[in-house]
Protein backbone atom coordinates (compact mmCIF):
# COMPACT_ATOMS: atom_id res chain seq x y z
CA UNK A 1 0.00 0.00 0.00
CA UNK A 2 1.71 3.43 -1.20
CA UNK A 3 0.86 6.80 -0.12
CA UNK A 4 -0.26 8.71 -2.72
CA UNK A 5 1.65 11.80 -4.07
CA UNK A 6 5.05 10.76 -1.82
CA UNK A 7 5.18 6.82 -3.17
CA UNK A 8 6.76 5.51 0.05
CA UNK A 9 4.57 2.83 1.53
CA UNK A 10 2.48 2.50 4.59
CA UNK A 11 4.71 0.07 6.18
CA UNK A 12 7.56 1.75 5.59
CA UNK A 13 6.28 4.70 7.52
CA UNK A 14 5.16 2.18 10.26
CA UNK A 15 8.21 0.61 10.79
CA UNK A 16 9.96 4.08 11.08
CA UNK A 17 7.30 5.22 13.50
CA UNK A 18 7.62 1.75 15.80
CA UNK A 19 11.23 1.85 15.51
CA UNK A 20 11.19 5.75 17.40
CA UNK A 21 9.31 4.62 19.46
CA UNK A 22 11.07 1.44 20.61
CA UNK A 23 13.92 3.86 20.82
CA UNK A 24 11.80 6.21 23.36
CA UNK A 25 11.15 3.20 25.32
CA UNK A 26 14.88 2.11 25.63
CA UNK A 27 15.51 5.77 27.35
CA UNK A 28 12.04 4.77 29.71
CA UNK A 29 13.53 2.14 30.51
CA UNK A 30 17.19 3.30 31.20
CA UNK A 31 15.44 5.79 33.61
CA UNK A 32 13.98 3.36 35.02
CA UNK A 33 16.96 1.01 35.76
CA UNK A 34 18.74 4.33 36.76
CA UNK A 35 15.64 5.04 39.53
CA UNK A 36 15.95 1.71 40.94
CA UNK A 37 19.00 2.22 41.65
CA UNK A 38 18.62 5.59 42.83
CA UNK A 39 15.65 4.56 45.35
CA UNK A 40 17.68 1.85 46.40
CA UNK A 41 20.52 3.82 47.63
CA UNK A 42 17.92 5.82 49.25
CA UNK A 43 16.11 3.17 51.30
CA UNK A 44 16.90 -0.34 51.53
CA UNK A 45 14.46 -2.46 52.16
CA UNK A 46 15.62 -5.99 51.83
CA UNK A 47 14.67 -6.65 48.13
CA UNK A 48 17.02 -4.74 46.15
CA UNK A 49 19.15 -7.61 43.73
CA UNK A 50 15.59 -9.15 42.50
CA UNK A 51 14.41 -5.04 42.27
CA UNK A 52 17.99 -4.51 39.94
CA UNK A 53 17.61 -7.55 38.20
CA UNK A 54 14.22 -6.67 37.34
CA UNK A 55 14.81 -3.79 35.34
CA UNK A 56 17.76 -4.36 33.79
CA UNK A 57 15.77 -7.53 32.37
CA UNK A 58 13.04 -4.75 31.75
CA UNK A 59 15.52 -2.82 29.50
CA UNK A 60 16.96 -6.28 27.51
CA UNK A 61 13.35 -6.72 26.70
CA UNK A 62 13.67 -3.29 25.41
CA UNK A 63 16.14 -3.53 23.34
CA UNK A 64 15.65 -6.83 21.92
CA UNK A 65 11.84 -6.11 20.73
CA UNK A 66 14.04 -3.09 18.84
CA UNK A 67 16.25 -5.35 17.31
CA UNK A 68 13.28 -8.05 16.67
CA UNK A 69 11.28 -4.89 14.88
CA UNK A 70 14.79 -3.70 12.88
CA UNK A 71 15.02 -7.41 11.53
CA UNK A 72 11.60 -8.55 11.28
CA UNK A 73 9.53 -5.35 10.27
CA UNK B 1 36.17 30.76 92.23
CA UNK B 2 33.05 28.96 91.31
CA UNK B 3 33.78 27.41 87.64
CA UNK B 4 30.71 29.27 86.02
CA UNK B 5 30.98 28.09 82.42
CA UNK B 6 31.05 24.63 83.09
CA UNK B 7 29.42 22.07 80.16
CA UNK B 8 26.54 20.25 81.07
CA UNK B 9 26.91 16.56 80.89
CA UNK B 10 24.73 15.51 77.52
CA UNK B 11 23.84 11.71 78.43
CA UNK B 12 23.43 9.75 75.66
CA UNK B 13 20.62 7.32 75.77
CA UNK B 14 20.15 3.95 74.13
CA UNK B 15 16.60 3.49 73.57
CA UNK B 16 15.11 -0.26 74.69
CA UNK B 17 13.53 -2.28 71.93
CA UNK B 18 9.69 -2.72 71.69
CA UNK B 19 7.72 -5.05 74.46
CA UNK B 20 4.15 -6.78 73.34
CA UNK B 21 2.07 -4.67 75.39
CA UNK B 22 3.36 -1.79 75.35
CA UNK B 23 5.28 -1.52 72.04
CA UNK B 24 7.34 1.72 72.57
CA UNK B 25 7.40 2.64 76.10
CA UNK B 26 8.73 -0.68 77.86
CA UNK B 27 12.27 -2.14 77.43
CA UNK B 28 11.91 -5.82 75.96
CA UNK B 29 14.99 -8.67 74.92
CA UNK B 30 15.97 -8.86 71.09
CA UNK B 31 14.42 -12.42 71.55
CA UNK B 32 10.94 -10.49 72.03
CA UNK B 33 10.92 -7.90 69.39
CA UNK B 34 10.41 -11.57 67.27
CA UNK B 35 7.20 -11.92 68.69
CA UNK B 36 5.70 -8.96 68.35
CA UNK B 37 2.29 -9.24 66.36
CA UNK B 38 3.71 -6.34 63.66
CA UNK B 39 6.67 -7.94 63.31
CA UNK B 40 7.94 -9.64 59.86
CA UNK B 41 10.38 -10.20 57.88
CA UNK B 42 9.09 -9.84 54.84
CA UNK B 43 10.03 -7.12 52.12
CA UNK B 44 6.61 -6.62 51.14
CA UNK B 45 4.69 -6.09 54.42
CA UNK B 46 2.95 -2.80 54.98
CA UNK B 47 2.74 -2.63 58.65
CA UNK B 48 6.21 -3.73 60.42
CA UNK B 49 7.40 -3.16 64.11
CA UNK B 50 11.42 -3.30 63.90
CA UNK B 51 11.86 -4.27 60.77
CA UNK B 52 15.50 -5.92 60.57
CA UNK B 53 16.18 -5.35 56.86
CA UNK B 54 15.27 -1.69 56.18
CA UNK B 55 17.69 0.95 56.09
CA UNK B 56 17.19 4.81 54.71
CA UNK B 57 20.20 7.26 53.51
CA UNK B 58 19.73 9.45 56.57
CA UNK B 59 19.50 7.47 58.89
CA UNK B 60 21.90 8.00 62.13
CA UNK B 61 23.94 5.00 63.71
CA UNK B 62 21.95 5.14 67.16
CA UNK B 63 18.95 5.72 65.57
CA UNK B 64 16.32 2.52 65.85
CA UNK B 65 13.07 1.95 63.31
CA UNK B 66 10.14 1.46 65.26
CA UNK B 67 8.01 1.62 62.53
CA UNK B 68 7.88 0.51 58.73
CA UNK B 69 4.64 1.36 57.12
CA UNK B 70 3.14 1.33 53.41
CA UNK B 71 0.05 1.95 51.27
CA UNK B 72 -2.15 -1.66 52.13
CA UNK B 73 -1.56 -4.15 49.85
CA UNK B 74 -5.56 -3.89 48.31
CA UNK B 75 -4.50 -0.39 46.84
CA UNK B 76 -2.79 -2.25 44.04
CA UNK B 77 -5.81 -4.29 42.91
CA UNK B 78 -6.64 -1.05 40.78
CA UNK B 79 -3.44 -1.67 38.64
CA UNK B 80 -3.83 -5.50 38.80
CA UNK B 81 -6.93 -5.32 37.42
CA UNK B 82 -6.12 -3.35 34.61
CA UNK B 83 -2.57 -5.54 33.81
CA UNK B 84 -4.61 -8.26 33.75
CA UNK B 85 -6.84 -6.84 30.94
CA UNK B 86 -3.79 -5.65 29.29
CA UNK B 87 -1.92 -8.96 29.36
CA UNK B 88 -5.65 -10.86 28.09
CA UNK B 89 -6.13 -8.09 25.31
CA UNK B 90 -4.02 -9.46 22.28
CA UNK B 91 -5.73 -13.04 22.66
CA UNK B 92 -8.74 -11.68 22.67
CA UNK B 93 -8.49 -8.88 19.82
CA UNK B 94 -6.75 -11.56 17.69
CA UNK B 95 -9.54 -13.67 18.18
CA UNK B 96 -12.10 -11.03 16.97
CA UNK B 97 -10.07 -10.20 13.87
CA UNK B 98 -6.67 -11.81 12.99
CA UNK B 99 -6.14 -9.91 9.81
CA UNK B 100 -6.15 -6.85 10.11
CA UNK B 101 -2.09 -6.78 10.45
CA UNK B 102 0.45 -8.50 8.38
CA UNK B 103 2.12 -11.23 10.02
CA UNK B 104 5.29 -9.39 10.87
CA UNK B 105 3.87 -6.37 11.80
CA UNK B 106 1.33 -8.72 14.12
CA UNK B 107 4.29 -10.41 15.52
CA UNK B 108 5.76 -7.02 16.47
CA UNK B 109 2.94 -5.27 18.05
CA UNK B 110 1.97 -8.32 20.30
CA UNK B 111 5.70 -8.18 21.63
CA UNK B 112 5.32 -4.62 21.67
CA UNK B 113 1.87 -4.50 23.36
CA UNK B 114 3.27 -7.13 26.59
CA UNK B 115 6.79 -4.69 26.83
CA UNK B 116 4.38 -1.51 27.32
CA UNK B 117 2.05 -4.15 29.90
CA UNK B 118 5.63 -5.19 31.64
CA UNK B 119 6.82 -1.02 31.95
CA UNK B 120 3.15 -0.29 33.30
CA UNK B 121 3.05 -3.34 36.19
CA UNK B 122 6.88 -2.72 37.18
CA UNK B 123 6.26 1.20 37.16
CA UNK B 124 3.31 0.51 39.53
CA UNK B 125 4.69 -1.85 41.66
CA UNK B 126 7.55 -0.15 41.84
CA UNK B 127 5.45 3.14 42.96
CA UNK B 128 3.50 1.06 45.69
CA UNK B 129 6.88 -0.59 47.00
CA UNK B 130 8.80 2.75 47.37
CA UNK B 131 6.42 4.68 48.36
CA UNK B 132 6.92 4.12 52.57
CA UNK B 133 6.60 5.47 55.83
CA UNK B 134 9.24 5.09 58.59
CA UNK B 135 8.63 6.13 61.87
CA UNK B 136 12.10 5.69 64.10
CA UNK B 137 12.59 6.62 67.65
CA UNK B 138 13.81 10.33 67.04
CA UNK B 139 11.85 11.31 63.48
CA UNK B 140 9.03 10.31 61.16
CA UNK B 141 10.40 9.78 57.45
CA UNK B 142 8.08 10.22 54.25
CA UNK B 143 9.94 9.11 51.30
CA UNK B 144 7.37 9.81 48.24
CA UNK B 145 8.24 8.15 44.55
CA UNK B 146 5.47 9.67 42.50
CA UNK B 147 6.97 9.11 39.73
CA UNK B 148 9.84 8.26 37.56
CA UNK B 149 11.79 11.45 37.69
CA UNK B 150 10.25 12.92 41.30
CA UNK B 151 11.53 11.51 44.71
CA UNK B 152 10.53 13.72 47.67
CA UNK B 153 12.30 12.36 51.46
CA UNK B 154 11.15 14.73 54.29
CA UNK B 155 11.30 13.63 58.14
CA UNK B 156 10.54 15.70 61.25
CA UNK B 157 11.72 15.14 64.52
CA UNK B 158 9.56 13.25 67.29
CA UNK B 159 9.40 16.57 69.23
CA UNK B 160 8.15 18.70 66.63
CA UNK B 161 4.34 16.41 66.39
CA UNK B 162 1.76 18.95 67.64
CA UNK B 163 -1.07 16.92 66.41
CA UNK B 164 -1.93 13.74 64.87
CA UNK B 165 -5.32 12.48 63.49
CA UNK B 166 -6.28 9.36 61.39
CA UNK B 167 -9.32 8.69 59.05
CA UNK B 168 -10.95 5.76 58.07
CA UNK B 169 -13.83 5.60 55.92
CA UNK B 170 -15.71 3.47 52.70
CA UNK B 171 -16.68 -0.18 53.12
CA UNK B 172 -12.57 -1.31 51.62
CA UNK B 173 -11.04 0.77 54.42
CA UNK B 174 -13.52 -0.67 57.09
CA UNK B 175 -13.67 -4.31 55.99
CA UNK B 176 -9.45 -3.95 55.59
CA UNK B 177 -8.84 -1.62 58.37
CA UNK B 178 -6.29 0.87 56.88
CA UNK B 179 -6.55 4.48 56.44
CA UNK B 180 -4.55 8.61 56.19
CA UNK B 181 -3.15 9.00 59.17
CA UNK B 182 -2.79 12.65 59.27
CA UNK B 183 0.41 14.44 61.30
CA UNK B 184 0.91 18.32 62.13
CA UNK B 185 3.89 19.46 63.04
CA UNK B 186 5.85 23.06 63.64
CA UNK B 187 8.89 21.48 61.18
CA UNK B 188 9.53 22.91 57.25
CA UNK B 189 6.88 20.44 56.26
CA UNK B 190 3.68 21.28 58.12
CA UNK B 191 1.56 17.98 57.16
CA UNK B 192 2.84 14.34 56.88
CA UNK B 193 -0.04 11.84 55.13
CA UNK B 194 0.84 8.31 55.74
CA UNK B 195 -1.97 7.14 53.05
CA UNK B 196 -3.94 4.24 52.61
CA UNK B 197 -1.65 2.40 55.91
CA UNK B 198 -2.98 -0.92 57.63
CA UNK B 199 -3.59 -0.41 61.75
CA UNK B 200 -4.03 3.27 61.44
CA UNK B 201 -5.11 3.00 65.01
CA UNK B 202 -1.53 1.08 66.39
CA UNK B 203 0.09 3.99 64.41
CA UNK B 204 -1.60 6.80 66.07
CA UNK B 205 -0.64 5.15 69.29
CA UNK B 206 2.86 4.18 68.42
CA UNK B 207 3.29 8.18 67.58
CA UNK B 208 1.52 9.36 70.72
CA UNK B 209 4.05 6.91 73.04
CA UNK B 210 6.91 8.13 71.11
CA UNK B 211 6.13 11.99 71.76
CA UNK B 212 5.58 11.01 75.31
CA UNK B 213 8.94 9.35 75.84
CA UNK B 214 10.47 12.31 74.26
CA UNK B 215 8.94 14.69 76.27
CA UNK B 216 10.14 12.53 78.92
CA UNK B 217 13.55 12.60 77.64
CA UNK B 218 13.77 17.08 78.02
CA UNK B 219 12.24 16.53 81.19
CA UNK B 220 14.83 14.42 82.18
CA UNK B 221 17.56 16.13 80.77
CA UNK B 222 18.41 12.98 78.96
CA UNK B 223 19.38 14.52 74.89
CA UNK B 224 20.59 12.82 72.22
Amino acid sequence: MTIPFVGISMWVIIKLFAVISLIFYIVFALVVVRQVQLMIKTIELGFDAPLRFLSIMHLLFACSVLIFALIIL
Amino acid sequence: MPDVFVAKNIVKKEKPPLNQENPVMKPAATSSIERLPGHTHNPFASFSYYPEKVNFETKEEAEKIVLFLRQHPIVNLKWILIASVLVAAPSILLGINSNFLPGNFRFMAILAWYLITCGYIFENFLSWFFNVYIVTDERIVDVDFANLIYKEVSDANIDKIQDVTYKMGGVARTFFNYGDVTIQTASEVPNFDFLAVPNPDRVVKVLQELRREEEQEKLEGRIR
